[in-house]
Formats: structure tokens, C-alpha cells, sequence
């Protein structure tokens, strides 16, 4: 194994400058978890290693007039526990709790989560549902893009070699929504998905019409990403099993799996179908209230 | 506590606090002055020939000591029972994994960059990964001097099956496969060994065989055993994997070579490559019955995974091939076994030894069997199973046998008779059974039982010696029980001395379930001697009849109520003996037999029974599986420590479940594991085992140290296929193929769902 | 390498350590504290689990450089002297260790469970404690000993 130079900035600044000084030689450490497994298995050999942990601006969770601010610091721990989160973002909390053990919790962050871009990470399809957005942070100021649009391939994200991923916004979500994230996995807990399905959908009050759906998929395709023709199944009608069935079979199509030591991929397909379908009925039923046609 | 009657009381473990204070020294926190450290280059490729080794790069990193390779090795293969093995490759490598060279540096992470540098030149070879495809004419061979790759064979034929099977009112023909699963022992297999001035090599070692390792070690090395002392430290856990392991042998060529304390420590990934996993077996089972349930003839054909190298497997070939016989009175058997070598980690022993791959064929069948006849399936085996003075077409003697009591103790306790076939579509109740040893005659030809010396010192405490190794399952409490109980002297009061084979008798060591039995045996008799020596001292220093002398709380006490201190008895026999302890020396010889060529013989002592009810939900939309309840009863003779008793059947049931819903070795079609690390092979967590409840069925072994008999390994047998027993009483579909997967119950769901409207529409 | 500051069971520590040394290797290696131990090396068995300011984390999966300035608490700073923690009473009572190299793992997790949760259901012990893999107990003493723990800490021991 070799060795690195370990760099702590104390502001974001300096961080900044410097991933601008040493392109690409640097690695960025969060909470260290999946950066210590790869390192160790050799997939990563960098230079210089720069730890976050210096400085507080990228940490912790704020409430907003219309949005949450979750700082990349954050550890995954502080999103399962955070009462802000349970309130508004139950989904998220409930996702974040789903990830490893408590130990690993209590180290990783939501930004080392997302920029790891496993194909399989817990908290990015419940963060697609809910609308996030990922603030990024270079030299030459921030962006902000849609988290759907952060994730380009396993290991792969939209983050230049000399920006920074420092916070997720949500948009805290209207009464008249609800949200759910279920999960499969061989073990009942300690493992990551097989399949991870987030639902969210929006019905106009009264008339409960469905006026906007999303469906994301996780650990089905090289990176979480919307069934959009399964959303758009779902759209302008009203709640039904049938309906359901339908955008679940369409879910379980759009799904891009692959076989794997964990589970093959019609197996994965079969599974997305069934947590869609799930998922779909959880948010009417339980989250909305609301009784299903046939 | 008191001194007496402390057989069948909950005891803690003796060395409970050293383990929950972290002070336990293991063998994987050893540290000596001047040591070294050793880092393995393993093979990528699963078969191929070692054209060329280029250390030279690795050995110019600044700290590196020195490199192995196969030329540092003798050229004689050793091996338990067939000799096919180096410690490192030579000539050729059979399995990805396997140790080509050694480098031997000043700290871990000099020894691992150097491994780096090592460069190998190969000349590929064909793989064969499949025992049923090495077996063809023409496969690629893996040892030239084992033609179609078989490595042992096995043929047994009793009574008249052919005829047996005419008279058959039903006759059943299933497969069934069993996969490769690791031992999973928390602690990785490590070692430090050290060689003086002499030669003399130490190893300190936490392996399940200390003594008995010597031998095989000896022959790796090409050394005698003497020249061999294995201290064994605490160790994390074994399950037949830490049976005479390769490493500690290999630690032990480095550091012969150079002098120098030298430590390996395996990481997880390498445990999973190059340890010595289950056998696979796969089953072909033939079974006649007559109308009322009888087994009348049973034929089966296994075929065995040898992996690359045999070390125990051949022995649990065999073990599958007949030890299940012993578990219901069939009169007429057939069995045919192939032991065939392939590309893959060697398999060997783990926890049933080849047994329990068996019972889940056989378990699984009489299930099979029991619902097609339309019995109940605990009532078939009720009407089966084997009776006490019993012998059965092996020639195998059943003194006590309590296996339809723990039928009926584990269908009262789970409530049986109402959930059986109640829970038809999500919920399941299933049944399993088991059979073993308690020690084996079979394995070693030398002799079988056990050796153990007591010692009372002169500050009156008694020190047990004993080489048969606890390896976490609570040996040593069990010792100081006996000694305990037989001395009547206080059980914390009793020391037991650390395996060291300097100081230790000759000990086969902690497989096959042998340690109670045969190692407490031999504790307690050692004990009966050092009781006579203390009486006989006392009656002659007192000048009283030693028949008037009682044994009882550290003291001798006399008829009239006068007592002396075993301190001072055990002072002042050191002073009358010029240092002497008085000491106790006891064995005991089973009385089995070594079985002749046609494997007839009765192999063991005492023959414990179980059976495990599970009770399991299915989820038919994703197949998912959860176990909510098992239930295991087993005859162990008499409970000596219930508290850790159940904790060996809890342990048991909780791998037996890892073992039938998770646990799988993956290849690819390289043959590289694919799944080297708990990420991806996985082992049950707090939220995949359901609570549990166990009870025992005291049938008193007349043979046994106060009446008991084996639990170790019976205790993982019966639940794996409880427990696939137990799927197909929820949801009616039936996988023969371990592990049963999500998937896999999801697609047998969908087949017969297709099949049920297929039928419809016709 | 880097000089850092560590608090380990209430005592103080300046060390030299290498940037790519984890927390488990400087413990174990550099301080002689052995009591953690190494399972795995990739976070998926919790032996080597030590508290952090009193959270649980995996010491295989933490540079020690992270640890810089932290208060440590290994498994060898759990007793008072000869007098255990109640954990670790019960543990030795319900019969929760076999061969004990998850045990100063599951020991400090169950700590911080109790910490955080002192009426804990039978869900949530196994819930929190499941990244403390053993393999030779099959879990139920280890959820008894801890169940059994709480009790001995609510009736004030």
C-alpha cells in the first residue's frame, strides 16, 4: 500500500484551491468508508488524500422558507436522527438509516454517499424523488444541477477534478405528497440494495388526481435514474391498483440490471416491479390516506 | 459455588472476563522481539504452470529479508491423507489463490509492497471447475497420478437393495447439491512461529489440532515432530476450518530458514480464496419405502468437490458416504462416492464433516417422501428412527439413542400438530434430524480417546492438562468442570494449563466432536487418579485407613470431622518428593472399532441425536425468506454446562441458517472467487437470526464423562433442512440446491404458477 | 507522517502517523491495545469497534489522522479497574461469549446502545448491534446479555 499525503484545510477555500493546485491528484475524504475499502483493495492509489473535516461550513442541516439544506459533511447518522428530516423528509431518514451498520453511520456523510456513485447508494434515489439539487463548488463560484443529473456512471458523477460537492436542497414537499423508499437486500440489514425503489407523488387536492409521480431506480442501471414512462403512466390519473400494476410492469422494464453475485438481473426486474407496486400503494394508503380503485 | 455436584449447572466460561475485558491475548496480537513479518504472493490463476519466478525487483525493497518460493520447500508433498500438497507451489499452481512465494520483511506493509513486485511468468493451463465435467475422459488433469481427477472413491453395499427396491411400495429418485461455504471464524487464520539455534521450531498458533498438527506440519516442513512445539493462544473461532491450516506450517518454513521469529496473519479475502471451505456435495438419493413409511432400501451417488488439494475431504467423503445411515434403521443400502478434484479452494472440514451435506439430502427427501405418502413428516421419522441397542448394516452400536425423543420434545415445543400445513402461502413449520460421533475411530488409524493429566500443586491448586484444544466452543470449562466435580474441589479454584505441546500429552485434537466426549473422559479419569494418589498420601502421611478419608472443598476431611488442607497435602508431598506435584494421569480408549476394508465397524463411542424444527415466512411476491423460530433438541447424554450447551446449538442453528438462505462461494469462469469478502459472502447478522429455544434429552451414556456425549457439530446439521423443509410447508415449492435464494423461490413460484395454468387451460 | 493528538480511556497521546494508518493498526500497533481486533479490515464485522466521543465506529474504516483531537474509548478502558462494566457482567452471566473476538467489539456497541436507548426492545438491539458480526453464539445470549445489561444499569447495578 502506498502512502499519501494527507491534507486537512481549515476553510473551503483552501480546499478549493487546493484541488485547482493538484488536478486530479487528489482524492477527496469525507467519512472514509468507502474511500478506505477501495483504497485497501487497491482501486484507489492517490497522491494526496484531502480530509473535509477541517472546517464546519459543509456541515449540518437547515431548514429553509421552501427547502433543506443538507451540508455534504453531514454524517448519515444526523440524517437518520435529524427531527427536521423525520418531519419533512421522512423517506430520506428512514433511506439513511438503511445504509450499513451504525458504525458506518455514524462516519460516512450524505456527500461521500452521493460522490461515490455506487449504483446501489441508499440515500441518491429518495433524494431524485424528493427534487434535490446538488450544490457545486469550484474556483470560479457554484452551480447547482438537479441530483438526477449529478450521477454519470458507476463511481462517475458530474463534479469536475476541482470542484467540491458541498450541500443537497430539498424542496420541503407539499402536503398534498408523499413519499416512500423501499429496499431489498439478501440480509436483512448490513448490505446494500439488490434493488432500491423511491416513489413520490403529488394528487390535487379533493379530486386526489396524480399531478406529478416520480419513480427513481437504484442498483438496477449504472446509476439511480427516473422510470419516467412509468411516471408518465401515472400522470393526470387517479390512484388504482391497476394502475399501479401497470407503471410497476413499465418500472420493471425501464429497469437497466444486471446479474451479479447478489442476484441476477430478471431477478432484479421481478423486484423492481413488486417494490414499485409497493411503494405506490404506501404512498396512497398509508402516507395519503387514500383508498385505492381497482 | 460449591464444591459439589457442579455437572449440569450453568457455569460461565472460564475465561469469559480475560475475553470481555479485551485481555485475552490472541494469536493475531502476538508480538516478539526481532519479529518479522510474512506477506503470501497467491496465484491469479486457478491452473497454470510456473514458468519462470522474478523475485528480483521484490527483494531489492529496502526491508526485505528474504523471499520463499516452491525451491524452498521439500519435494515431498505432504497432506493429511493423500500427499499432494506443497506449502508453496511447485511447478504447477491448481487454484487461484494458492501460495506461490513468501516474502519475509521487517514490517507487514514492506513484506505486501514487495509481493507486488514478485513477477510471475505462466503458462496457462485448462481449467476444470465442474467435479462432474473433471470426471470425463480428456478433462484437463490437475495431478498427474490421479487419472480423471479422482482423488478417493468410495463403494458400499448392504443387505439385498436390488430386491429391497422390488419390494418397494413407493421408490423415490431426487438430486440435490450442496454448495461451498466458509467457516467464517471471526479471527483469520495467523500465526508467529520461531526457530532456535538448534532447529527447534515453535509455533504459536490458535489451531484446532495442536498436537496432532505436529505430523502433518513435520512432513511439510521435512522435519520430525519432535522438532515441533505448537503453543496454541486464545482463538477466534475454528468450525473445522483451523484444522491443521496451512499457514502456521509456512510461517514455520520462514522462520526455520532464517532464524527469526516471523508472523502471517491472513487477511479475510485471503481466507476466503485459500482456506479450506465445505465440500460441495452433489446427491443423487434413491429411496424405497414401503406403504407405511419404512425405509426399506436407500442408494445414493455423491459426488464430491475436492478443490485443488484434498487435506481432510477425503475422510469427509466417506463420513457423507455412510455416517446418515446411523440415523434411521435401513436395512438395505447402496453407495457410491467420487472425491473429484477441481480447479477451486481446497475444500475440507467444517462443522459436521461431510454429514451434514448428507442429512440435507436425506432430510430433505423423507419430506419429500412423508407428503407424497401422506404421513406426517415428524411421524415418518419417528417410525424410522434408529432405536437404542440398535446395531445397524455398519456394524454401528447404538448404546443410547434419543432421537425420537427429541421428535416429539421439538414438535411439543413448537406446536407442530397445529401449524403443520396450516400457513399454506406464507407461513411454515419444517423438521430436520441428525445423527453423529462423538469421536471416530475412522479418522486415525493409531489409536482413538484421549490423554489428560491433573496436578495438584503446593499452593493446593489443581492445574488440568489437556492437549485437546478449546477453540471457543468452551473446552477448558468443561475440563474444570470435570476435574471439579471429581475432586470435589472448588470449580474456581481450577486452572487449566494452555495447550502447549511441550507440556501436554499426545492429543488428536478438537474435531469430529470429540473434546467432551473422548477429552473429558480422560480429564475426569485423570482426576479419579489424582483422588486415589491424594487418599493414598493422606491415609499413610495420617496414618488413617483412606477408607475413612473423604475428598470434598479443598479439604481431606476424616470420618470424625478433621480436615486437612489440600495445600498443605500438596506441600508436603512436593517436600517428601523432592519437588514432585502430586499428579493424576488418566485415559480413555472408546471402545470402537477401526473399521475394516469394507468399512464395517463401529466407529465411535456414543452417537448423539437431534432435531431442529424452523419455522419460516415467505414472502411469494419477492420469495423472500424469513426464518421467525427454530426449535433444536438433541441428545447429548447428559448436559454438563447448559448454559454453554444451548450456546453451541444456538451457534449451530444460527450457521446452519447462513448455510441454507445465504451463504455461497461464487466462481467465475476463470475460477477466481468472486465473492472474497463478508460484503458479498455473507453471513447471518442479529437481524437474520430469529431468538431461539433449545432443550436437551438426557439419555445417560453409559461411556460418557457423567453420562455425556457429543454437540459441536450435530448442532448445525439438522436445521438446513428444517428449514427448506419448512419452505415447502409454506409456500409448496422445493429447492434441493443450497443456498435457497430469493430468486430461487421466486422462479420455482412462477413455474408452477405457469404449470397450475398450463394444466387449466388444458 | 503527521503528529497527532489522541485521548485514549482518559489518557493522552502525541504520536507520528503515517497518513494511510487507520485508527485500528496505531491502537493496536503503536499503543499495544489489542482488545480491538481485525475481522474483516472493511467495516463489515464491527471487532474492531471502539467509541469516539461515545458513537461506535469501525476503527479499520477511520485514518488515524481523522482521529486527531478525539477521545477514544477502547475495550480496555471500559472496567473501572478490576470492576466490570454492567455489560460486560452480563455478558460473562447470560453465557455471551464463545471465542470471544467479537466480544470487545459487541461489548462497546452494546454500550453505546444503552447509552442511547436504556429500555431497549429486543428490535432494537438487533437492529443496533447488527454490525457486530459473531459467528459462534447464533445472536441469542449476546441480545440476552444485553437485554439483562439493561436491567443491571436501571436498577442502579
Amino acid at each position: 500500500m502506498k502512502s499519501f499525503s494527507y491534507l486537512e484545510p481549515a476553510a473551503l477555500q483552501e480546499a478549493l484551491e487546493l484541488l485547482k493546485n493538484n488536478k486530479g491528484k487528489i482524492k477527496v475524504l469525507a467519512g472514509g468508508t468507502d474511500f478506505l475499502v477501495q483504497y485497501k483493495e487497491g482501486r484507489y492509489n492517490p497522491d494526496m488524500v484531502m480530509s473535509l473535516r477541517g472546517f464546519s461550513a459543509l456541515q449540518g442541516i437547515t431548514i429553509g422558507l421552501a427547502e433543506i439544506r443538507v451540508g455534504a459533511m453531514t454524517t448519515i447518522a444526523q440524517v437518520e436522527q435529524s427531527e427536521v428530516i423525520t418531519r419533512y423528509l421522512p423517506a430520506l431518514g428512514l433511506a439513511a438509516g438503511m445504509i450499513g451498520s451504525v458504525q458506518v453511520r455514524n462516519r460516512a456523510t450524505i456527500g461521500g454517499n452521493l460522490c461515490n456513485a455506487a449504483p446501489s447508494a441508499d440515500t441518491a434515489p429518495i433524494l431524485i424523488a424528493y427534487g434535490a439539487k446538488a450544490t457545486i463548488v469550484g474556483q470560479t463560484g457554484a452551480r447547482v444541477i438537479a441530483l438526477e443529473n449529478f450521477f454519470k456512471g458507476p463511481g462517475q458523477t458530474a463534479l469536475l477534478p476541482d470542484e467540491l460537492l458541498t450541500e443537497v436542497t430539498i424542496p420541503i414537499p407539499p402536503g398534498n405528497s408523499a413519499t416512500s423508499y423501499l429496499k431489498k437486500s439478501r440480509r436483512q440489514t448490513m448490505d446494500i440494495a439488490t434493488v432500491g425503489v423511491a416513489v413520490h407523488v403529488w394528487v390535487s387536492p379533493e379530486i386526489n388526481r396524480i399531478d406529478n409521480a416520480r419513480i427513481v431506480l437504484g442498483a438496477v442501471g449504472p446509476y439511480p435514474f427516473r422510470a419516467r414512462q412509468a411516471e408518465g403512466l401515472l400522470l393526470h390519473n387517479l390512484p388504482g391498483s391497476e394502475l399501479f400494476k401497470q407503471a410497476a410492469q413499465r418500472a420493471g422494464e425501464e429497469a437497466r440490471p444486471i446479474n451479479d453475485v447478489r442476484a441476477s438481473a430478471w431477478y432484479r426486474r421481478e423486484v423492481v416491479q413488486v417494490l414499485t407496486e409497493w411503494a405506490l400503494d404506501d404512498v396512497f394508503m398509508e402516507r395519503l390516506g387514500i383508498k385505492l380503485r381497482n | 459455588m460449591t464444591a459439589e455436584n457442579i455437572i449440569g449447572k450453568r457455569i460461565p466460561s472460564i475465561d469469559a472476563q480475560e475475553k470481555v475485558t479485551g485481555r485475552a491475548v490472541f494469536g493475531s496480537d502476538l508480538v516478539f522481539p526481532g519479529m518479522l513479518y510474512g506477506s503470501i504472493l497467491r496465484s491469479r490463476l486457478a491452473h497454470a504452470r510456473i514458468v519462470h519466478i522474478d523475485i528480483a525487483r521484490a527483494q531489492r525493497v529496502p526491508g526485505v529479508i528474504d523471499i520463499l518460493t516452491g525451491a524452498d520447500c521439500p519435494t515431498e508433498r505432504f497432506g493429511t491423507f493423500i500427499f499432494d500438497e506443497s506449502l508453496l507451489a511447485r511447478e504447477k499452481v491448481r487454484f487461484a489463490g494458492e501460495e506461490v512465494a513468501l516474502v519475509v520483511a521487517i514490517d507487514r506493509e514492506t513484506a505486501m509492497e514487495a509481493v507486488g513486485l514478485i513477477e510471475v511468468k505462466y503458462e496457462e493451463l485448462l481449467i476444470v471447475l465442474n467435479p462432474e465435467q473433471a470426471m470425463l475422459p480428456g478433462a484437463s488433469l490437475l495431478h498427474e497420478n490421479h487419472a480423471q481427477n479422482i482423488a478417493y472413491e468410495v463403494h458400499l453395499e448392504r443387505g439385498d437393495v436390488d430386491a429391497a427396491f422390488k419390494s418397494s411400495y413407493r421408490i423415490y429418485e431426487h438430486e440435490f447439491a450442496t454448495s461451498m461455504v466458509h467457516q467464517s471464524y471471526l479471527e483469520t487464520t495467523g500465526a508467529v512461529a520461531d526457530a532456535d539455534s538448534n532447529g527447534r521450531i515453535t509455533i504459536w498458533a490458535g489451531i484446532q489440532n495442536p498436537v496432532g498438527a505436529r505430523w502433518a506440519y513435520a512432513q511439510a516442513l521435512g522435519v520430525t515432530p519432535d522438532r515441533i512445539r505448537i503453543i496454541q493462544p486464545y482463538m477466534g473461532g475454528g468450525f473445522g476450518g483451523k484444522l491443521e491450516p496451512k499457514l502456521p506450517a509456512l510461517c514455520a518454513l520462514a522462520a526455520f530458514k532464517l532464524r527469526r521469529p516471523v508472523k502471517i496473519v491472513q487477511s479475510r479475502s485471503e481466507e476466503f480464496m485459500a482456506g479450506s471451505p465445505r465440500v460441495p456435495i452433489k446427491y443423487r438419493l434413491k429411496t424405497g419405502v414401503s406403504k407405511e413409511g419404512r425405509i426399506l432400501a436407500k442408494e445414493a451417488y455423491l459426488i464430491g468437490d475436492n478443490g485443488a488439494y484434498t487435506r481432510w475431504a477425503s475422510a469427509i467423503l466417506s463420513t457423507a458416504a455412510y455416517r446418515v445411515d446411523a440415523l434411521y434403521e435401513i436395512p438395505n443400502i447402496r453407495t457410491t462416492g467420487y472425491l473429484v478434484y477441481t480447479n477451486k479452494a481446497p475444500t475440507s472440514a467444517f462443522r459436521g464433516f461431510g454429514n451434514g451435506q448428507t442429512h440435507f439430502a436425506l432430510e430433505s427427501q423423507i419430506d419429500m417422501i412423508a407428503h407424497d405418502i401422506g404421513i406426517d413428516p415428524a411421524e415418518i421419522r419417528t417410525l424410522n428412527a434408529t432405536r437404542p441397542g440398535h446395531t445397524n448394516v455398519h456394524g454401528w452400536f447404538f448404546r443410547t439413542a434419543g432421537l425420537k425423543e427429541c421428535i416429539q420434545k421439538a414438535t411439543e415445543s413448537s406446536g407442530w400438530k397445529e401449524k403443520l400445513g396450516q400457513g399454506r402461502g406464507k407461513k411454515g413449520i419444517g423438521i430436520g434430524c441428525c445423527v453423529h460421533v462423538s469421536s471416530n475411530r475412522a479418522y486415525k488409524k493409531e489409536f482413538d480417546g484421549a490423554a489428560a493429566m491433573v496436578r495438584l500443586d503446593e499452593s493446593g491448586i489443581i492445574e488440568v492438562y489437556s492437549g485437546e484444544a478449546d477453540i471457543g466452543q468452551g473446552a477448558r470449562t468443561i475440563f474444570a468442570q470435570v476435574a471439579a466435580e471429581e475432586l470435589g474441589f472448588p470449580f474456581e479454584k481450577v486452572r487449566i494449563h494452555a495447550v502447549d505441546t511441550s507440556s501436554v500429552q499426545f492429543a488428536w485434537g478438537t474435531f469430529g466432536s470429540r473434546a467432551t466426549y473422548v477429552g473429558g473422559n480422560a480429564v475426569k479419569k485423570a482426576a479419579e487418579d489424582l483422588r486415589r494418589k491424594v487418599l493414598d498420601y493422606a491415609g499413610e502421611k495420617l496414618n488413617i485407613d483412606k477408607s475413612e478419608l473423604n475428598l470434598r472443598g479443598s479439604f481431606i476431611i476424616t470420618k470424625d470431622g478433621k480436615q486437612w488442607g489440600l495445600a498443605e497435602i500438596g506441600f508436603n508431598y512436593m517436600c517428601d518428593h523432592a519437588g514432585s506435584y502430586l499428579t493424576g494421569f488418566g485415559h480413555f480408549i472408546p471402545d470402537s472399532a477401526y473399521p475394516d476394508e469394507n468399512r464395517y465397524g463401529n466407529v465411535s463411542g456414543a452417537y448423539p441425536f437431534g432435531a431442529h424444527v424452523a419455522e419460516v415466512e415467505v414472502d411469494t411476491a419477492t420469495g423472500e425468506i424469513r426464518v421467525t423460530n427454530m426449535v433444536g433438541v438433541h441428545d447429548i447424554g447428559r448436559t454438563i454446562n447448559p448454559l454453554l450447551a444451548e450456546g453451541q446449538v444456538e451457534g449451530g442453528m444460527a450457521q446452519g441458517l447462513g448455510w441454507a438462505l445465504l451463504e455461497n462461494m461464487v466462481y467465475d469462469e476463470q475460477g477466481r472467487l468472486k465473492n472474497p469478502q463478508f460484503l458479498d459472502y455473507q453471513i447471518p447478522t442479529m437481524m437474520d437470526v430469529p431468538d431461539s429455544q433449545v432443550s436437551f434429552v438426557e439419555t445417560n451414556e453409559p461411556s460418557g464423562p457423567y453420562g455425556a456425549k457429543a454437540l459441536g457439530e450435530p448442532a448445525i446439521i439438522p436445521i438446513t433442512p428444517a428449514i427448506a423443509n419448512a419452505i415447502y410447508d409454506a409456500v409448496g415449492v422445493r429447492i434441493t440446491d443450497l443456498p435457497i435464494t430469493p430468486e430461487k423461490i421466486l422462479r420455482a413460484l412462477k413455474e408452477k404458477k405457469g404449470d397450475k395454468a398450463k394444466r387449466e387451460e388444458l | 507522517m503527521k503528529l497527532i493528538e489522541l485521548r485514549v480511556n482518559e489518557i493522552g497521546y502525541q504520536l507520528w502517523v503515517w497518513p494511510h494508518e487507520t485508527l485500528l493498526t496505531v491502537l493496536r500497533e503503536k499503543l499495544g491495545l489489542t482488545g480491538a481486533k481485525e475481522g474483516c479490515g472493511v467495516g463489515e464485522c464491527g471487532a474492531c469497534t471502539v467509541l469516539i466521543d461515545n458513537e461506535p465506529v469501525n476503527s479499520c474504516l477511520m485514518l488515524a489522522v481523522e482521529a486527531n483531537g478525539k477521545a477514544i474509548t477502547t475495550i480496555e478502558g471500559l472496567a473501572q479497574g478490576e470492576s466490570l462494566h454492567p455489560v460486560q457482567e452480563a455478558f460473562i452471566e447470560q453465557g455471551a461469549v464463545q471465542c470471544g473476538f467479537c466480544t470487545p467489539g459487541m461489548v462497546l456497541t452494546a454500550k453505546s446502545l444503552l447509552d442511547h436507548y436504556p429500555e431497549p426492545t429486543e428490535e432494537q438491539i438487533r437492529k443496533y448491534m447488527s454490525g457486530n458480526l459473531c459467528r459462534c453464539t447464533g445472536y441469542t445470549k449476546i441480545v440476552k446479555g444485553v437485554a439483562a445489561a439493561a436491567q443491571k444499569l436501571r436498577g442502579g447495578k
